[in-house]
């Protein structure tokens, strides 16, 4: 996926919204939501509702407060919307297709594979390396710091076995 | 991106971003009455609203420019045409043959065979060695044969039986398989082991553990009814105890990531039953003609992909958030992260 991603669910008192209005650089933000709810009363579904179409709306007019800036709020900051009628199966399926497709599209793009997985093999190999190395109490070549973490690793270990 | 940055497209964009600075969104609303219509998609009861970004249609217009002149339709027909999109494997990567109206032979059995399966253990047929219904699932996998599952079937709670739960055990660390074992018993549960290779570390260490939770009140003859594997390699997974029968196909073109379409949605479809995954894959295949046939000015997934581009690559605006409003969606970012 692109970038770096705060990926959080969502609730309009959670902390990180005040990083996703106050921030001094804007984040693109989507906000998934469904209409009908499965359960509850209507007036607990529009409080949920509400705030969702607030966020969005509030991230993009903000709130000037020259005097106060700990209640500045200086808008201007993108959200896409994105609107379930309902939670069925169906509506799953489009909103994960949407999302490899989104992630295709961009690869093609900086060319880059969105379908291999090399990254994840270097930090394997040396997973594999290092549990060898403790298994067998015989370190290799690290760094200071990564001889010192393993030395840590097997001391305490072993002193709660004795 | 070598050649992306220096092509006549990019400057464009960069030119254009100048001009767009000074700009507000709100501004933008406020100079068009006719924004949300022209900024907005609707899809069978989906609705993107893509209006509240910084961009007009001349913005649009330049980053299609920018997709035609990489040859995005080009390469997006390639990997629906089973070409070796996944260059450095010299693999395709057939996701979408998975949710196609009529898939490929071997996808139609695998779906067939899923749902003889899954049919039994709903329906209480499938009795486990205590000659007990199967009140648990365990689907014991990492990455994408764990995050895909577990999104969807967490997503569709509202269709399950009540009768039945799921588990999702990814971490190796070992609480994470010891919290969910210590609850259930081994007469009602069934392990789904889900590794392409039969190989992966995390996962072969968390099945062990669970066969051997299991084999201390059950036969090893007893492995038959109540451990099921996920797997290109049906060979380690029959030595490791799993019947033949047991084991329903991964394929090498599809990735794990986008795998949830497949064999690998087998706890989502005991979940949510055959008919609830069938709905799953014709929303993707709903979602797929799209991406194929509609006009780009109006594409969801190739519209945000540019817009994503668009902020991170001139606007600088590296990072994305992703805030479902659903407990449901609670596994949304995370897979997404890892797609």
């Amino acid at each position: 996926m692109s970038g770096s991603g705060a990926c959080l669910p969502g609730c309009s008192s959670y902390s990180f919204f005040q990083w996703l209005h106050q921030s001094p650089e804007p984040v693109p933000t989507d906000l998934i939501a469904v209409v009908k709810p499965v359960c509850g009363t209507r007036k607990q579904h529009l409080m949920l509702l509400s705030n969702v179409l607030a966020q969005s709306e509030a991230l993009m007019m903000g709130q000037k407060n020259p005097s106060e800036p700990h209640r500045n709020f200086t808008g201007n900051r993108p959200t896409n919307v994105v609107l379930l009628d309902e939670l069925t199966p169906y509506h799953l399926g489009l909103l994960l297709a949407l999302y490899e497709h989104k992630i295709f599209v961009q690869g093609a793009l900086w060319n880059i594979n969105s379908f291999d997985q090399w990254g994840v093999e270097l930090g394997k190999v040396m997973a594999k390396r290092i549990q060898s190395e403790l298994e067998n109490k015989r370190m290799g070549a690290h760094d200071s710091s990564t001889t010192w973490l393993m030395k840590h690793v097997l001391a305490i270990l072993d002193r709660d076995v004795s | 991106m070598s050649g992306l940055t220096a092509a006549k497209e990019w400057q464009a964009l960069s030119a254009h971003y100048q001009q767009m600075r000074p700009t507000s969104i709100a501004q933008l609303f406020h100079d068009d009455p006719a924004r949300f219509e022209k900024f907005s998609l609707r899809l069978d009861g989906f609705c993107l609203d893509y209006s509240k970004n910084l961009l007009t249609g001349e913005t649009v217009g330049l980053l299609l420019e920018l997709a035609r002149s990489r040859g995005l339709e080009r390469l997006r027909d390639e990997m629906f045409s089973g070409a070796l999109v996944n260059s450095t494997e010299k693999r395709p990567a057939l996701h979408t043959a998975l949710r196609q109206k009529n898939p490929p032979p071997e996808v139609q059995k695998t779906l067939s065979d899923m749902r003889v399966f899954s049919d039994a253990i709903r329906s209480g047929e499938w009795r486990g060695c205590g000659g007990k219904k199967i009140t648990d699932i365990v689907n014991i996998g990492i990455g994408g044969s764990s995050l895909g599952p577990q999104l969807v079937t967490e997503a569709l709670t509202a269709f399950h039986l009540p009768h039945l739960r799921a588990h999702f055990v990814s971490n190796v660390e070992a609480s994470d398989l010891g919290n969910t074992l210590k609850t259930l018993s081994p007469e009602t549960t069934v392990v789904i082991v889900v590794s392409k290779t039969f190989t992966t570390a995390e996962t072969l260490q968390n099945a062990e553990q669970a066969r051997a939770w299991f084999l201390e009140r059950a036969a090893r003859s007893d492995l038959d009814k109540h451990f099921v594997a996920i797997s290109g390699n049906v060979d380690a997974a029959r030595s490791f105890g799993i019947a033949a029968n047991n084991v329903f196909p991964m394929w090498d073109w599809v990735g794990g990531r986008y795998s949830v379409w497949s064999a690998v949605g087998l706890t989502v479809m005991l979940m949510a039953g055959a008919e609830g995954f069938r709905q799953f894959l014709s929303g993707a295949a709903a979602m797929d003609d799209h991406f194929r046939s509609a006009p780009l000015e109006r594409n969801m997934p190739v519209l945000m992909g540019l817009i994503g581009l668009w902020y991170r690559n001139f606007c600088d605006m590296p990072a994305l958030a992703c805030i479902p409003y659903h407990v449901g969606l609670r596994c949304l970012p995370a897979w997404l992260q890892q797609l």
